[in-house]
């Protein structure tokens, strides 16, 4: 009778929680969906930390009723879990728009927004046109990778140079892969580049098993492009003393002297000022936008001590040069 | 009223249901089959890739024939994972509990090779594979939530099972069989071919929950779709105990308690464990026994 009366209990209080309804107010509401761990990524955290500049800025000077509304949704890393649960934010119907950062987002979100239809999108790191609720900005992928291969093609004794993915998908296979490359002949024509999958986002110990690999195949570059995974790898090539090159955020820190480059995209100033944007009323719906280096959205660190003690004065020249070209358009990667 | 969360919540319990029915099947026989997990997940993703391959023509013949081909290969399937283990079991008097969890355990890998390698989708960028046709999807009740009639057909499910237990020789000779080995054994009863069938029975529901889920939910096979299901149809039917008809509630009990520990974990930024913590004292409050004076 007890374990009657108990889980009738809780199961009524779970069931009065369904009945609460999510109130909507006059004021701006903004939510965040990471599709990801915060503290995992780099990506996610420039997302976060951008979208609360924009916030805490606007509400400086603002009452307590005027304030803009932020919440920040942290997903985790099971994909299969994300339509669920960006589909639960649309459902609390009272953000007017939800930003994020990933390019499988549009696949998910179209189909939501049948339901939803008033629900705006603002999606980083991702491309879809023409859909009004939805406005996307991508970084100048080619030139990224471009950028990393050249340098990696220099820095390469054995001109074998490996790029470890977490997975195929289209950016990777039609883009980075085939633009690491030929940023990687460009600088030498013998260089050939090792594909490898991971298979998923966060086995660092299959990550390290795969860099050990084609570090015995003469392998001497790798870059890694495998969220939780890399840190495997960057184990290994310390191990292995061979060196990788860094994608989307300064990785200097990780591996002084193991890490040779760090190809950045702004991401913080981007999802500020796509905020900034947002608030302001001026978000353009329905447009795809790209920014690269030109932009200032995309660049090379060449600052850094770890990179001026990694790697040498002539190699460090040849990348500025490349840099100078293409911040000049004398130089273009398409 | 959050029709959302609600219907999420009874879309899940349909999922429990349907794959609770089998772990109880397996149950009432006198063994527990732990490999609900991989056995969800091969369902899911050998019906998610014959949907996906046979629905792609516009034929509604041949949709038909996608949806009842997408069903038997589930189910066939996974009742062969499941058999396999009843066959150590038969000749070789292994574990069935135990080669059940390592039969699944060594599956999930190796569908996760699959759905990440060969196949995966092309035209997007998700771990997953290619998305079925909307022609071949379950359709909705209460839209927006994922409800689904898989809802109806997990009902139907459980009413089977209570009636295959409860009115046939073959299931009052399984429950005698669970119920009393030795027993079954004198009265004459075939309890090689008992142990083997309710097996097979018990993971080809499992694989049922696979195909509703991804015909009814996902509409595609993402990598690691099932984490937590089986375990959760598992531990409604322990709380359902003999009746596969006392399924319904503590399915719908576990999807609720399911759906809002996560988003409590999910509103409240609290780690992702706290839905598992959430149910799991639950479960012991509802399997604690008070000691007998």
């Amino acid at each position: 009778m007890k374990k009657i009366i108990l889980f009738t209990t809780i199961f009524a209080a779970i069931l009065s929680m369904g009945f609460a309804k999510a109130k909507k107010t006059d004021k701006t509401s903004i939510a965040v969906f990471v599709p990801g761990i915060i503290d995992d990524s780099p990506v996610y955290n420039m997302l976060v930390q951008g979208v609360k500049a924009a916030v805490e800025e606007k509400n400086q000077n603002l009452s307590k009723k005027e304030k803009v509304n932020l919440f920040i949704m942290e997903a985790g890393t099971n994909q299969a879990e994300w339509g669920a649960k960006i589909t639960a934010l649309c459902a609390e119907q009272k953000y007017d728009v939800i930003i994020s950062s990933n390019p499988s987002l549009p696949d998910l979100v179209e189909p939501i927004l049948k339901s939803f239809p008033k629900q705006k999108f603002i999606l980083m790191d991702a491309t879809k046109e023409g859909n009004q609720n939805i406005h996307t900005i991508c970084y100048n992928q080619y030139e990224q990778s471009y950028l990393t291969g050249y340098i990696g093609g220099l820095m390469s004794k054995s001109h074998k140079l490996a790029l470890i993915a977490a997975q195929e998908y289209p950016v990777m296979n039609n883009i980075i892969l085939p633009y690491f490359e030929k940023g990687a002949k460009a600088a030498n024509a013998d260089s050939t580049v090792d594909f490898r999958i991971v298979g998923n986002w966060y086995d660092a110990t299959k990550g390290a098993e795969i860099a050990d690999a084609v570090a015995k195949k003469g392998v001497d570059v790798i870059l890694p492009i495998c969220g939780g995974a890399s840190q495997g790898v960057i184990t290994s090539a310390v191990n292995n003393g061979i060196y990788v090159t860094w994608f989307d955020d300064n990785g200097f820190a990780k591996a002084p002297g193991t890490i040779i480059s760090s190809s950045v995209m702004k991401q913080k100033e981007m999802s500020y000022n796509v905020t900034k944007e947002f608030i302001e009323g001026n978000t353009p719906w329905g447009t795809a936008k790209m920014v690269g280096i030109k932009e200032g959205f995309v660049d090379f660190v060449q600052d850094d001590p770890n990179y001026i003690k990694a790697v040498p004065a002539d190699i460090r020249e040849k990348m500025k040069n490349l840099l100078d070209d293409i911040r000049s358009g004398k130089t273009e990667i398409k | 009223m959050n029709i959302y969360y609600t219907g999420s919540a009874l879309n899940l319990s349909a999922l429990y249901m349907i794959a609770g029915s089998g772990a109880l099947i397996s149950m009432k026989s006198g063994d527990f089959n732990l490999g609900g997990e991989g056995q969800i997940y091969l369902g899911g993703f050998v019906s998610a890739i014959v949907l996906a391959k046979l629905a792609e023509s516009g034929n509604p013949a041949m949709s038909c024939f996608a949806v009842l081909t997408a069903v038997l290969a589930a189910f066939i399937c996974t009742a062969l994972m499941a058999g396999v283990s009843a066959v150590f079991k038969i000749f070789r008097n292994a574990d069935f509990l135990f080669t059940s969890f390592i039969a699944s355990a060594a599956m999930i890998p190796f569908i996760d090779g699959l759905v990440s390698g060969p196949f995966r989708s092309t035209t997007d960028n998700l771990l997953a594979t290619p998305f079925i046709p909307e022609k071949v999807r379950l359709p909705s009740i209460l839209p927006p939530s994922p409800l689904n009639a898989s809802f109806i057909l997990a009902l139907a499910f459980c009413a089977a099972a209570w009636f295959l237990l409860n009115r046939t020789a073959w299931g009052r000779q399984l429950c005698i069989l669970g119920t009393s080995p030795e027993f079954s054994r004198f009265a004459g009863f075939a309890g090689h071919r008992l142990s083997l069938s309710s097996a097979l029975l018990s993971g080809g529901l499992h694989g049922l929950a696979g195909a509703a889920a991804i015909a009814g939910t996902y509409f595609t096979c993402h990598q690691g779709f099932y984490s937590g299901m089986g375990w959760n149809a598992f531990s409604a039917a322990l709380i359902a105990g003999a009746n596969p008809l006392l399924l319904i509630p503590s399915s719908i009990f576990m999807g609720f308690i399911t759906t809002y520990s996560n988003k409590f974990a999910l509103y409240h930024n609290f780690g992702f464990d706290i839905s598992s913590m959430i149910q799991a004292v639950i479960l012991f409050l509802i399997a604690f026994k008070p000691r007998s004076k």
